[in-house]
């Protein structure tokens, strides 16, 4: 019984989800949202209850799942995150007429997902962590059923996603086949105690290089890595903004999360074989996606690429190991997503007429009518290319220090020079949205304070990028 | 001992001819027929590795239920076979490649002959008894218990998002507002055109 204290987020969040979903169907068409706002709640008393776990000592003695800080401060973190996307979310679907209290309900249970994956000590709790968050988020793209775009994504992603979580599990059966356990711990005590070199070609060796090339395939698919890219640019344009805003953020996250558990400890020493294939990904990604990203017109579009390029950043990383690489590659995606929630938000709240915010050139002359909005975008824009006093820069910092001090000079240089290149299609932004032609149609809806509040404190953050750091190394720490 | 292995493979050739014939065949209830004989056939293998829960519940389960699913649906959509190979040839030679390389992996792996420490390679679940079913009832609910409420919480969300999915007020449903009916005016049901409308 003692072990049900371990799950009580989940447990309270699941309670919750359970009697709202029989709630709703008693609720008259005008109050459907007190579903929205019980569920907001809900997130906030467990975002609470996270919160004061942090200062406890939990020393848990329950192998199948991990509720270390490490994971705790991911939790928190998704929480979070998770409370300022339902606002943009709920306010988006309020103004477009299309709100149905499902929408929550279903981002409730990817949400559920995520914290179940992060948390899982164990390959099978950890694949179905995953299946319930990608579930989720096929239905949540096929949301807007009148768009034809979006019925395509979500086929597109569901085919997809369907084969590389095949790919995931034939990894994980074949590594229990040779390993004998699904447990993190006793896998890697199994895989360390076979002494691996560089010239094995045993059958476990074998049957491990395949196995952690399935996983890491499954990975890369998920977490959106060139060339295993191709549903992201579709997906991003086909949802509906506030979707966007979701999958963008935080599926990224536990994604990069599962990756550093997953190659800290089952493949920590394997780590010869998924460095290599590790390097590929992200070279091909920073390359992919600032090249591809020039010539997008529609900001989606053009974010879903910046979004690969980002993610080859993290890669990188990675790449460099655990020393310094993890601190840096989590420091970045911390960043990423917190910027990108940012940005997808900003669009969403910025009408074209009767609908929302698709191409760049609609942007034009938002500064003349609406500084304010526009100061916001430019702050996140030159955020995202690494202009110094933003967090973006301190990012790319870290990631391009611990590169140089793991010796690879040349994928520093790389990634300057691609940063650069990744810069002309921000600036475009910016440039449209200061030096182009007012667009008269457009009309932001400017009375939300918690854009300003987000902004700012991302604004703050990056002028005391200590504060993050510290965050984050406290973080890595508790791995 | 050995008839086991003249069963294995005599089930084996014939799974691979109904699972080839299920690619190969023209006909679209051909084929679901040949996917219900390899999972018959794929069935008996697992029962020569005394799975019988296993061989039991894919008989259940997929032929029992989820093919005469699949069969309804090929008969009630006229599938066009002859659009659905136009890519063979164009396709062949990389789908070609992806295979040889994955036979040539798996060959290399499974070619060597395993010692004594490779016995984990089989996991033996002898949990309370000899019985398969009776082992796997027994970890599913002490073990598994976990997974296993996950795997629920997965089925509720498949509920919910097919429900959120179909089931929605569409504007092409035509549907009778009796009030409406009643309150209708004969100026609604009839317009009476004077000669320079129809001009």
């Amino acid at each position: 019984m003692s072990y049900l204290f371990y799950f009580l987020p989940e447990i309270f969040i699941l309670s919750v989800l359970s009697f709202v979903i029989v709630l709703d169907l008693f609720l008259k068409e005008s109050k459907k949202n007190i579903s929205y706002y019980i569920l907001q709640i809900s997130l906030i008393i467990v975002f609470l209850y996270l919160f004061s776990l942090l200062f406890q000592k939990n020393i848990s003695n329950y192998e199948l799942y991990d509720i270390s800080n490490f994971t705790n401060l991911f939790k928190i973190f998704t929480v979070l995150l998770s409370i300022i996307i339902f606002y943009y979310s709920y306010s988006y679907l309020q103004r477009f007429k299309i709100y149905k209290s499902e929408y929550f309900i279903i981002l409730i249970f990817g949400l559920l997902g995520m914290m179940i994956m992060v948390s899982a000590n164990h390959l099978l709790i950890l694949y179905l962590g995953i299946e319930l968050l990608s579930l989720s988020l096929y239905t949540i793209i096929a949301y807007n059923r009148t768009s034809v775009r979006s019925s395509e994504a979500a086929v597109k992603y569901y085919i997809l996603g369907a084969m590389s979580s095949g790919f995931l599990l034939f990894g994980i059966s074949l590594l229990y086949g040779i390993t004998g356990s699904l447990l993190y711990d006793e896998i890697s005590s199994v895989i360390e105690s076979m002494n691996f070199n560089n010239q094995d070609f045993s059958t476990h060796s074998i049957g491990l290089i395949f196995s952690l090339i399935f996983i890491l395939i499954s990975i890369a698919f998920k977490f959106g890595a060139a060339p295993f890219h191709m549903w992201i640019p579709d997906v991003y344009e086909g949802s509906l903004t506030p979707t966007t805003l979701m999958i963008s953020t935080l599926p990224k996250v536990a994604i990069f999360v599962i990756l550093i558990k997953l190659t800290s400890s089952i493949f920590a020493s394997l780590e010869i074989y998924w460095s290599e294939m590790i390097l590929i990904l992200a070279v091909i990604s920073v390359l992919i996606g600032n090249i591809i990203a020039i010539s997008q017109t529609n900001i989606k579009r053009m974010l879903a690429y910046s979004t690969i390029a980002n993610v080859g950043f993290i890669l990188l990383g990675i790449y460099t190991g655990p020393e310094n690489g993890y601190e840096a590659a989590l420091f970045y995606t911390i960043t990423y997503t917190l910027f990108t929630a940012a940005v997808f938000g900003l669009i969403s709240e910025i009408n074209i007429g009767d609908s929302s915010l698709e191409k760049i050139d609609d942007l034009g002359g938002l500064n003349q009518k609406f500084p304010l909005m526009a100061v916001m975008i430019l702050i996140v824009m030159l955020s995202m290319i690494g202009i110094p006093p933003m967090l973006g820069f301190y990012a790319k910092f870290y990631v391009i220090q611990s590169l140089v001090l793991s010796g690879s000079t040349v994928l520093a240089i790389f990634a300057v020079i691609m940063t650069v290149i990744g810069s002309f299609y921000y600036l475009r932004v910016i440039k449209v949205i200061y030096f182009d032609d007012e667009n008269t149609s457009i009309s932001p809806s400017l009375y939300h304070l918690i854009s300003y509040v987000f902004v700012l404190t991302l604004f703050l953050l990056g002028i005391f990028p200590n504060l993050l750091s510290t965050i984050i190394s406290f973080a890595i720490g508790n791995l | 001992m050995n008839i086991e292995i003249y069963v294995f493979y005599f089930f084996s050739v014939l799974l691979l001819f109904s699972a080839a014939n299920v690619v190969l065949s023209n006909n679209a209830v051909k084929s679901a027929i040949h996917l219900v004989f390899s999972f018959f056939f794929s069935a008996v293998l697992w029962l020569i590795l005394n799975a019988e829960f296993l061989s039991v519940i894919l008989i259940l389960v997929y032929v029992g239920a989820v093919m005469v699913l699949f069969l309804f649906v090929v008969m009630m959509l006229d599938v066009n076979i002859t659009a659905l190979k136009e890519g063979f040839v164009k396709y062949f030679s990389s789908g070609l490649a992806v295979f040889l390389s994955m036979a040539i992996l798996l060959i290399f792996f499974f070619q060597r002959d395993f010692d004594e420490s490779d016995k984990n390679i089989l996991v033996e679940i002898n949990v309370i008894s000899d019985d398969n079913t009776e082992n796997l009832g027994y970890v599913l609910y002490t073990e598994y218990l976990l997974a296993f409420e996950i795997a629920a919480v997965i089925l509720l969300l498949g509920i919910i998002s097919a429900i959120t999915l179909t089931h929605r007020k569409s504007s092409v449903t035509k549907y009778q507002n009796p009030s409406e009916q009643i309150d209708v005016k004969k100026e609604e049901r009839i317009k009476i055109l004077s000669d320079e409308d129809l001009k």
